[in-house]
């Protein structure tokens, strides 16, 4: 069995984030990156896959810039076999059809039985490139996946996906699919020492997207900005305890306490 | 020449889901006017869901299909493509859940168009229409521009239009479509109800939530302590919570969890990802706790405190008996 995990790096949510005059996210030394969450969430189910059935191999693929493959050798040391990096130069913002569009390029015709991606990523929350790898490969995908079950026999996976108020989807999706998973599907594991002494001197390969692969054409090109000031709240100030009372006097007052 | 919208309502097990007075008001506030729009509804039999459906007059085409009774991403957006072709509509909007997402961006990839997904905020001036969505969970606003002329598909945020409450509720013309290319390869098969604390969530009148500030598992007695403090209460949580096992599923509130607008909302450590903003920030009254004085959460939070909950919350339940 083959399997692609499409992984994705991020500016880690809880590091500074600021604009440069043209727009562009700043990076700097300040920056820290990580893999989307939701993307360790797919590899692990990958590399549980693998663990059940001998013979599978697990390929990683990211879209991103140069400082990427880091990640992708942390995907190796998850349990990744090989991994892909298309390299988009710094370039780092790429719309989601574009980065769909380099990804089912380099998947088509390699037979790969299933890919895995996280629902969305932390930092666009678009929720678009799996089901758009999947709609450009002309495969059947499943979307907010919270359990699976390969069924080799039928061909075919029985997934469960999360919809809205916690209530849960059964459905029964053919192979070759694409399955884009919720987060809790599974707890994802640390990097293996065997697998990171493997991952230091492994070969990625790196394929260099070409300018208009990645260009907004054809794409809505969002222009980032920051969002309005809301005029709503006050932050209480003072000492622990003196915020406290003020906290407690204004829920005293609304009838709460 | 006026471009076509076509507004997306599904249903799921014969009940309508999508909010489409709301999506209505998207419309409107993008300068749409009703006689350019046509909501399509789909599912298994959509009797029940037509009235509710009714918008200001705007017309309706029906779709029924035994596979449309559950979510069904293909056959939706199979249907949606042959739909837009009978009517000339080159402008699609969903609702912003997972599956509709998912259907639209099958249609945007077939019908080679734009797509922009979880719209919160949108105008028109001089035939621009502006679309503004958050991005970096909530530190960023990104914004896309579509010209007069242009085609697009869009899922817009629920709970980011208010819908027009003077807006007669009246059906325009009601056609049926029919569709019958469905695929085999995806096959709904039924839906398991969420358990029974998602309910309570929805009944109480103050939910003291908790999110990934809570540190570790053991410190959610402190989240409960606060809780106790209020009549009526419940506990609620982030996702990441509910990932890490601490609390189950069903306390989850935000996008495929729970949709609450208790009276008092006391986000607790939670940092204020969209995703959960969208389950909670109807809430009549909310208060934000967490250490780091530029949590999103703050911008929606009408008394905020910039502290270790853990450290915080223990002074306030004494300051409260």
């Amino acid at each position: 069995m083959k399997i692609l995990v499409c992984i994705k790096e991020i500016i880690d949510p809880e590091s500074p984030l600021a604009l440069s005059e043209d727009g562009a996210v700043v990076q700097d030394k300040n920056t820290s990156y990580r893999m989307n969450r939701y993307d360790e969430f797919a590899l692990e189910e990958a590399v549980q896959i693998k663990e059940r059935a001998p013979g599978t191999t697990v390929t990683a693929i990211t879209v991103g810039q140069l400082r990427s493959s880091e990640m992708l050798r942390r995907a190796l040391g998850k349990g990744a076999d090989d991994a892909i990096h298309i390299v988009t130069g710094t370039r780092f913002l790429i719309p989601p059809k574009k980065t769909a569009r380099l990804i089912a390029d380099y998947a088509r015709n390699k037979n790969f039985d299933l890919i895995f991606t996280g629902v969305m990523s932390e930092d666009g929350m678009y929720c678009q490139t799996g089901p758009m790898i999947a709609s450009m490969l002309g495969i059947p995908f499943a979307v907010s996946v919270i359990s699976e079950a390969l069924d080799h026999l039928k061909g075919s996976v029985a997934v469960e996906c999360e919809i809205e108020g916690g209530i849960r989807e059964r459905a029964a999706v053919s192979l070759p699919c694409l399955l884009a998973v919720q987060s809790g599907i599974n707890r994802p594991r640390y990097p293996s020492l065997s697998n990171v002494l493997r991952a230091k001197t492994q070969e990625i390969t790196k394929i260099v997207a070409r300018d208009h692969e990645l260009s907004a054409t054809g794409s809505p090109a969002g222009l980032l900005g920051y969002p309005p000031q809301p005029d709503r709240g006050v932050m209480l100030e003072g000492s622990r305890e003196e915020k406290a009372e003020k906290l407690a006097a204004i829920l005293h007052e609304k009838g709460f306490v | 020449m006026t471009k076509k919208l076509l507004i997306v309502c599904e249903t799921l097990d014969n009940s309508l889901i999508t909010p489409v007075q709301e999506l209505a008001a998207f419309a409107a506030s993008c300068s749409i006017s009703s006689d350019e729009t046509t909501v399509m509804i789909a599912g298994q039999d959509v009797s029940a869901a037509v009235p509710k459906a009714a918008a200001a007059g705007i017309d309706v085409m029906t779709v029924e299909h035994e596979a449309l009774r559950y979510y069904n991403p293909p056959a939706l957006a199979g249907s949606v493509i042959e739909v837009c072709r009978r009517i000339g509509a080159s402008r699609i909007c969903f609702s912003h859940t997972m599956q509709s997402c998912a259907a639209a961006v099958i249609v945007a990839n077939e019908l080679d168009c734009a797509i922009v997904t979880g719209v919160e905020r949108a105008g028109e001036n001089n035939g621009v229409i502006e679309f503004a969505r958050s991005a970096y969970n909530g530190k960023m606003l990104e914004k896309t521009m579509f010209g007069s002329g242009d085609g697009f598909v869009c899922t817009v945020q629920s709970g980011s239009f208010a819908s027009d409450p003077a807006a007669p509720n009246a059906t325009g013309n009601i056609r049926k479509f029919d569709y019958d290319a469905v695929s085999e390869k995806f096959i709904p098969l039924g839906i398991t109800a969420a358990d029974e604390s998602a309910i309570s969530l929805n009944e109480a009148d103050v939910i003291v939530a908790a999110g990934r500030g809570v540190g570790k598992e053991e410190n959610l007695a402190v989240i409960y302590e606060t809780a106790k403090l209020f009549s009526n209460s419940a506990v609620g949580a982030s996702r990441i919570v509910c990932d890490n096992g601490w609390l189950p599923y069903g306390r989850q509130v935000g996008m495929t969890g729970k949709t609450v607008s208790p009276r008092l909302y006391m986000a607790c450590g939670i940092s204020g990802a969209q995703q959960h903003l969208v389950g909670m920030k109807n809430s009549q009254f909310i208060v934000a706790i967490n250490s780091d004085p530029h949590a999103n959460i703050f911008s929606t939070a009408h008394v905020g405190v910039a502290d270790d909950l853990n450290l915080f919350l223990p002074v306030f339940i004494e300051k409260c008996r």
